[in-house]
């Protein structure tokens, strides 16, 4: 897609005047925030699970090279093909000329970020072929022409009577002439549309949750079976997925289910977790004939050499943008690409450019929260600081801004003068809105002002305090 | 694309401030592989029978716990019947299932799985307690359309074959296959999605109702 990031301060606004977007994003905190905190505190081993999965994740990425590699050898051995690709027209190349060398028409599509990540439907379009995706999140706005707004539920910002309209717009010709309004009649007939495109397909394209190194695996983890359907009925399987998806055994990829669905959608597990290992076995009874993998880096590896490296051991589960108070308000369109909220704040300045996604590493209020219910414990408000001093170092800050900084800077480094600037303009204030409780307007403040109060200091500054403490204590 | 390969690989190498590694490093890595170390596995206090029919029912999938096999073929005629659901069932070649004997009531075909069969019935390597999962694995006799295109999934899974946890899944695999099956699937639930608005609806394009029936 094409990305719309810069503009994420209109973006924002708009959002905020959407009133199903607010309702969908108020449904969210009843559904996946409450549901991850029932399976928490069902889980006394839930934290322990955190670190390890942390440390089997740092390992993994420390010996990236030898487990791809692994990983490489055991695919090929069971008879799959691997294909690796460093930039997003790499692979898109690649998944084209497979589905050319199939003399294929048709390809479905199950749900994978990093599909979304390169573009790939577009690109098949353009090529001639027709593009189904099959979780219905996806359908759903492959009909409408947008993209998901949430990793794991990708259409959450659809309204039932919007997907009604949709359906009849697009299943009329199908011979589905009645406008649905039930939900279950609108999963209903899109099951029964999609079954026909299941059984004509003849690529399947889907995303990994993991690779496997110990047998060439990928993991598949879905609660439509779409995915399933998918890696078995056309004739050619291709899986895209990145270089970070691999971990070394399925004991390893066991720990980090078990953090998953509880983490998105609090679920213990969902209602499938397949691997698949290479083609159809000369005796199967069915499956693909073909599995390709494509392995994909898009900046990943540049990633891994910098301070940025932990945000590589993200898992996807979208607990950070459930429970991301700027994501809460906004919804996933607004930040102007595939990956929202905190983790999509991480890794949209990395693949785009801080020229197109400079805003978002500044959409976050460095609460915490995310950091605090991450399964593999990415420490996501410090990578955004570390995006904010980059954007800084390279002059993409405003002026004022640096000039401001620089200023404040000095001043903070020079406590006297600080006490001396601050303590008159805070007694004055202090004075000033003793009555009214707060401030309704400030001059230079209006940013602030314009939709909250400012409150009132409460006669003291914290060095002052601080000090009065340190002497109490001797 | 052998260059894209050798790039990749060489930006993750300078990323990690090193070269490719050394044998014995190398040794190290794959022996962890072959040792595969379990990792946190959450206790559970319940009885692993208990346990694994309360998942399962969670999920909305029906369970039944029958003292032989030749139960078997009653128990799916009734549920058939309870059901609604035509009596006609395509089923895997499994060895489990080919000595289960069935009345004339009920119409049998092994298959392959087509898009309009409405009733399936197979046999899964094994149960897992801890999630309430089916492991179903693809082979011969197992094509894995099975647990996918029909509307009802009836498995069938003797009691000595329920495990605990999905560590132990893999240990049974790794006895009973010398190369991982083509498909491993962990069944949990029928399919259901909650893309509508966030709420759950059942049977979104794998079964709508799965029945787990444990013998023994």
């Amino acid at each position: 897609m094409q990305p719309h990031s810069r503009h994420f301060k209109a973006n924002a606004e708009a959002a905020l005047r959407e009133p199903n977007l607010q309702a969908a994003l108020k449904q969210l905190e009843l559904g996946f925030v409450a549901g991850r905190q029932r399976c928490y505190e069902a889980l006394p081993e839930f934290e322990s699970l955190r670190d390890r999965a942390k440390d089997i994740l740092d390992h993994t990425l420390d010996n990236l090279d030898a487990y791809l590699l692994e990983y490489e050898a055991r695919v090929i051995e069971s008879g799959g093909k691997l294909h690796w690709a460093s930039t997003p027209l790499e692979a898109r190349e690649i998944v084209i000329r497979i589905c050319r060398d199939a003399e294929a028409k048709t390809v479905i599509r199950g749900k994978s970020m990093v599909g979304e990540e390169i573009g790939i439907n577009d690109a098949l379009e353009a090529a001639g072929f027709e593009v189904t995706e099959t979780d219905l999140g996806e359908y759903i706005l492959q009909l409408a022409k947008e993209p998901p707004s949430h990793i794991v539920a990708p259409a959450i910002h659809k309204t039932k009577d919007e997907i009604s309209d949709l359906f009849l717009e697009h299943h009329r010709d199908l011979g589905f002439t009645r406008r649905q309004t039930e939900r279950s009649a609108l999963v209903n007939e899109a099951r029964q549309v999609l079954r026909g495109k299941f059984l004509a397909a003849d690529v399947g394209i889907t995303g990994a949750n993991f690779l496997i190194a110990e047998t060439g695996s990928n993991v598949i983890v879905t609660n439509e079976g779409n995915g399933d359907l998918t890696s078995t009925l056309p004739r050619v399987q291709i899986v895209t997925a990145a270089i970070d998806k691999v971990v070394p055994t399925l004991e390893d990829a066991s720990l980090l289910l078990r953090l998953l669905a509880r983490s998105a959608t609090g679920q213990d597990i969902t209602a499938y977790t397949t691997f698949t290992t290479g083609p159809r076995r000369k005796q199967d009874a069915d499956g693909p004939v073909e599995y390709h993998v494509v392995l994909i880096d898009n900046h990943r590896s540049e990633m891994l050499g910098s301070e940025l490296r932990p945000m590589l051991r993200c898992i996807r589960c979208g607990a950070c943008m459930n429970h991301c108070p700027v994501y809460g308000r906004i919804g996933g369109h607004a930040y102007g690409w595939i990956y929202p909220g905190p983790m999509g704040s991480v890794l949209t300045p990395i693949m785009l450019g801080l020229d197109e996604a400079g805003h978002l590493p500044n959409a976050c209020t460095l609460n915490g929260r995310c950091e605090t219910v991450c399964p593999v414990k990415i420490p996501l408000p410090r990578l955004l600081r570390s995006l904010r001093s980059r954007q800084h170092l390279q002059r993409q800050n405003s002026s004022l801004a640096r000039v401001a900084l620089s200023l404040w800077t000095w001043v903070a480094l020079r406590p006297r003068l600080y006490q001396m600037l601050t303590w008159p303009a805070m007694s004055l204030l202090s004075r000033l809105g003793l009555k009214r409780g707060g401030f309704r307007r400030m001059p230079f403040a209006s940013g602030w002002t314009r939709v909250r109060d400012l409150p009132t200091p409460q006669g003291s500054t914290f060095q002052v305090l601080w000090q009065q403490q340190q002497r109490g204590r001797k | 694309m052998s260059a894209a390969r050798e790039q990749v690989l060489a930006r993750i190498r300078s990323a990690l401030g090193r070269g490719e590694l050394g044998k014995a490093q190398l040794a190290e890595l794959r022996e962890r592989i072959a040792r595969h170390p379990r990792q946190i596995e959450p206790a559970f206090s319940e009885p692993p029978q208990q346990r694994f029919r309360q998942k399962l029912e969670a999920a909305e999938a029906s369970f039944v716990a029958l003292d032989t096999l030749a139960e078997v073929a009653a128990e799916v005629e009734r549920y058939l019947d309870a059901s609604a659901a035509p009596k006609r069932l395509v089923t895997s070649g499994d060895e489990l299932l080919r000595a289960l004997e069935w009345p004339e009531s009920i119409e049998l075909r092994v298959w392959p799985a087509k898009g309009d069969d409405k009733v399936s019935l197979t046999a899964a390597h094994c149960g897992i307690a801890e999630t309430g999962s089916l492991l179903l694995v693809s082979g011969e006799q197992n094509p894995t359309s099975l647990n996918f295109l029909p509307d009802y999934h009836i498995v069938v899974l003797r009691a000595d074959q329920l495990l605990l946890r999905m560590e132990d899944a893999w240990d049974s695999l790794r006895a009973s296959f010398t190369q991982m099956p083509r498909t491993v699937n962990f069944i949990s639930g029928p399919s259901k999605t909650a893309d509508v608005e966030q709420t759950v609806e059942y049977g979104a394009h794998g079964p709508r109702y799965l029945h787990v029936i444990l013998v023994g």
